[in-house]
């Protein structure tokens, strides 16, 4: 009789454990049924292709590529910030003929989209532009890794960077700015010799339908020249990133048509996992793609940005743009045929000092040319940048730039 | 020579360490405060002389520069970012040593004194290079082991204050291929005429250059002061002299006077100064100079007044002299990107004073420099000196000039679907004023009153900017004559760069002292001359 019914209750447990080990499953998987831990492959794209972006849906399906599943996570958010967005969002509106923004004073300027708006995408480019964001940093120096197929390293290009926010600083003190410039950038080559010293400084003003400023101090005639505004969009040093390309989009909001497209869960690449214990794993059919950086499935916002200027190499770039940060982890562009060209990547991870989100490294892939450059770097934020000398606003100058020119900057 | 050696093994070394001791990237020294970059670069060039129908080996120049950054203190007392820089460039032209010693080249304007190749001498007795000259020219660099020491210059920041101090090349204006207001460094033409970039040519002189960041000024932004002044280092621009490659002097016998040391000297001190601000989309600056000019004049005098007296022409009497003028200009960019997504480009400058040589040769209507007689200097002194008595062979005129340019990034997706053409055409455009129908001459050119030369330059990237087609066009209305730069690169991972290219110039007609100009002088008097070269370089 006791056997008997210690026989029931170890079958009851047994049971007990089955259901709850299958409800715990089915609890903790996504609403794309996968668990942390599991992997998407080429083998289970058919079912969550809806779930990644085309030019992902391109790199598992041709390059191997393999997304590891991670748990969701969330991390508070800078509260200075939150209180900016707070108290002047309401002041920002979209003017409905231009589409450009007004009463911008700080924080982020559109904090709900309503996704039947038809005037979401740009209120969703103005959020990208003035989101949450280090408000002074250097990267101590970039690696611009030229990747042929196979793996095989072409060149390696080295370049420093500073670059400073004049306009909706969240951490730092604000700084007296009459020109009204939203940011400056100042970037510099320092490897290898044929590209040492070739320098750019960027200024980007705040008033719409002002164009950026740009200079480039080129070495072999050891002068300054004005760049047009078109050679943002070509290829840096022949690399698979431009200037507007950078962060996966670059350039000035008012340059592109901003269409919303749709709100979705998406798994897209978040909070990466790298410092220098843990290097970057390169994997996949030509070494192109990043292995073990986890995947979260998040809400998306897919909007498409139409170039303004019908010379532009993409007719159109995808931009699949994050709901809680909006910042842009990928981004797919269009050539002028309509094909997938370039498919973007920009890798953050959460900074716990400052409550935001930091750059830990990004990549380029020309899928049509069979190519791709990762951008490795090093960098520091904020008070950081101290150690390194600091970013003082009177050194975004023309001088500035014939300096580094001219010694070839120390890498 | 032993020390020669010596020393060129010592530099050899330190090349070998520099370039293979690091993996790929700068050499290092001192915890990362030294940094030594360079590169080791053969250029072989041959000319393909279009009347001669000719193929000459004219160049096998192996150079090896090395840079050295040096952050020397972030602070010293008042001074901070306390940086060194130098580069050290030695370099070896083989071809005047691969041929026998006769073995000399014509040179762009004396084609007719090309060497006889049965005897290898030149028809003039006398002209063309000497065994000496072959071991200045292949060794020794320009005139001395310290030219190898290119530039040397310590620089530094007091507060907004950016000095820079030693040996230096200092750059005004916005043009390209000719130079308006960059006209602080002499150039030298004498290892491969005009056809390498300005960097190549530039000769680094003494100077202190400081620029003062005022910052934004009412609705002028980024305002800056800048301030030159060499204390009296001068040279003038290099110009091959009789029996080189690239001799472009007219005159027989001025080779004397090409054989020229740079000198030092109170009265060559040289100074300016240029204020640079942005408005709106404009960034302009306004500059002014004070130097005595590059491009010679000839002072006859001594030797009209000895041919008066003796009959006799003594060449060792001609003075080659640099008197002093002003440049005062203005230079603009702009960025047009509404309608034509441009930069218009522009520079204008006055120069007061420009010394000019009375054009003898062409005063005398004699085509052929070599034929010039002791007596038709007399006729020429007669004629032209004589109703002022005062044989002065030179004449002071304000002269404009200008140039108007355009660059643009332009998509010709047949061509190149990855990349955009980088485009620029520029007009320039040369006025003297008050000339009063008397020919004279801007150095050994032969000018008018108004010349204008166009150019075109373009270039793209393949292959993710490792190949790389260049073209430049230049065309001189007024002696129309051209000039064609076309050239190949390709970057081979971060250390090897192949380059070929051809220069190729064509002109109306085979006048060596007429049809020339100011800017233009520099194609025309090389028609006819046209080149192939090849470059491989390795850089660390």
């Amino acid at each position: 009789m006791i056997k008997r019914q210690l026989r029931i209750i170890g079958l009851f447990f047994i049971a007990f454990l089955l259901i709850t080990g299958m409800v715990s499953d089915a609890l903790a998987a996504d609403d794309a049924g996968l668990n942390p831990g599991d992997a998407i492959d080429a083998s289970k794209l058919n079912n969550l292709k809806e779930y990644l972006s085309p030019g992902v849906n391109h790199m598992v399906a041709n390059e191997g590529m393999t997304i590891p599943v991670g748990e969701a996570q969330t991390f508070e958010h800078n509260p200075k910030y939150k209180e900016y967005t707070a108290q002047y969002s309401p002041q920002v509106t979209l003017d409905q003929s231009t589409n450009y923004f007004q009463g911008y004073t700080r924080g982020l300027p559109f904090p709900s989209i309503d996704v039947n708006d038809p005037k979401a995408g740009y209120k969703i480019g103005y959020n990208v532009e003035y989101r949450l964001r280090p408000d002074e940093l250097i990267y101590e120096y970039i690696d611009l890794v030229y990747r042929g197929k196979n793996n095989k390293i072409e060149r390696v290009l080295s370049m420093k960077v500073d670059q400073l926010y004049w306009l909706g600083r969240a951490v730092l003190p604000d700084i007296p700015n009459p020109e009204k410039v939203r940011w400056q950038e100042l970037l510099a080559f320092s490897d290898p010799l044929d590209v040492a010293g070739v320098a750019f400084l960027i200024k980007r003003y705040m008033d719409p339908a002002k164009i950026d400023d740009s200079w480039a101090y080129i070495p072999a005639v050891r002068r300054i020249r004005r760049m047009a505004s078109a050679q943002r969009s070509d290829p840096l040093l022949g690399s698979d990133w431009s200037l507007e390309d950078m962060y996966c989009y670059n350039d000035k909001v008012e340059d592109q048509n901003w269409n919303f497209v749709k709100k979705q869960k998406m798994y897209i690449q978040r909070y990466a996992t790298i410092d220098e214990g843990r290097p970057i794993k390169w994997g996949g059919t030509n070494s192109w793609c990043v292995l073990e950086q986890p995947y979260q499935l998040r809400d998306i916002y897919v909007v498409e940005g139409i170039p303004k200027n019908p010379r532009h190499p993409y007719t159109k770039r995808v931009m699949f743009i994050d709901g809680e940060w909006w910042d842009t982890p990928q981004a797919d562009c269009y050539d002028r045929k309509g094909e997938l060209w370039k498919v973007l990547f920009e890798y953050t991870h959460y900074d716990p000092e400052y409550k935001m989100l930091n750059w830990s490294f990004a990549n380029a892939v020309d899928v049509q040319n069979s190519h791709c450059t990762p951008v490795l770097y090093k960098i520091a934020i904020n008070e950081e940048t101290e150690k390194l000398g600091g970013v003082q606003p009177d050194k975004f100058t023309t001088t500035t730039l014939k300096k580094y020119g001219y010694g070839r900057i120390m890498k | 020579m032993k020390r020669k050696k010596l020393f060129l093994i010592g530099i050899l070394s330190l090349f070998l360490i520099v370039a293979f001791g690091s993996e790929t990237k700068a050499f290092k020294l001192a915890c990362d405060r030294i940094e030594i970059k360079g590169y080791l670069r053969n250029q072989q060039v041959f000319r393909i002389d279009n009347l001669q129908r000719d193929f000459e080996h004219i160049q096998n120049r192996t150079t090896l520069r090395l840079e050295m950054l040096a952050n020397v203190a972030d602070r010293i007392g008042y001074l901070r970012n306390v940086t060194f820089f130098g580069t050290l460039e030695p370099f070896y032209d083989a071809a005047f040593d691969m041929y026998s010693d006769n073995k000399t080249w014509g040179g762009v304007m004396f084609p007719n004194y090309r060497p006889d190749k049965q005897t290898g001498f030149l028809t003039r007795p006398g002209a063309g290079l000497h065994h000496g000259d072959r071991d200045d020219y292949s060794w020794k660099g320009y005139h001395n082991t310290w030219a190898w020491f290119k530039e040397y210059l310590v620089a530094f920041d007091i507060g907004r204050l950016n000095l820079r101090l030693g040996k230096q090349i200092v750059t005004w204006g916005r043009s390209d291929l000719f130079r308006l207001a960059d006209v602080i460094n002499p150039q030298d033409f004498s290892w491969h005429f005009i056809f390498e970039g300005v960097e190549e040519t530039r000769i680094p002189l003494h100077i202190m250059q400081g620029i003062y960041d005022i910052g934004d000024v009412g609705p002028l932004a980024d305002v800056a002061f800048e301030f030159v002044f060499n204390p009296g280092d001068f040279t003038g621009d290099y110009l091959g002299y009789e029996g080189l490659p690239w001799n472009v002097i007219p005159e027989p016998g001025m080779h004397h006077w090409q054989r020229q040391n740079r000198h030092y000297g109170k009265d060559n001190f040289e100074w300016g100064f240029r204020f640079e601000a942005t408005t709106g989309h404009v960034n302009f600056t306004l500059n002014y100079f004070n130097a005595p000019v590059d491009s010679f004049v000839l002072n006859l005098r001594d030797m009209f007044l000895n041919l008066f007296a003796t009959g006799v022409v003594d060449e060792s009497l001609i003075l080659r002299e640099y008197p002093r003028a002003q440049w005062i200009g203005f230079t603009a960019e702009y960025d047009e990107s509404r309608f034509t997504k441009s930069i218009l480009r522009t520079e204008f400058l006055f120069i007061k004073g420009r010394p000019h040589t009375i054009d003898a040769i062409n005063a005398l209507g004699i085509r052929d420099a070599a034929n010039v007689k002791p007596g038709d200097f007399n006729n020429y002194a007669a004629e032209v000196f004589a109703p002022g008595g005062n044989l002065d062979s030179t004449l002071d005129r304000d002269v404009i000039r200008y140039v108007i340019g355009w660059d643009r990034p332009t998509w010709i997706r047949l061509l190149n679907p990855m990349q955009s053409f980088f485009l620029t055409a520029q007009l320039f455009g040369t006025h003297i004023l008050n000339r009063d129908g008397i020919r004279i001459m801007d150095g050994p050119y032969p000018v008018q009153s108004t010349e204008f030369v166009a150019s075109f330059v373009g270039w793209t990237d393949y292959v993710n900017g490792r190949l790389r087609p260049f073209w430049g066009f230049a065309y001189d209305f007024t002696s129309n004559a051209g000039l064609a730069l076309l050239s190949l690169q390709y970057i081979h991972g971060n250390h090897w760069i192949y380059k070929v290219g051809s220069n190729l110039i064509w002109g109306r007609e085979r006048n060596l002292v007429r049809d020339t100009s100011s800017l233009g002088g520099l194609i025309c008097s090389a028609r006819h001359n046209d080149e192939l070269y090849f470059n491989i370089q390795y850089q660390f």
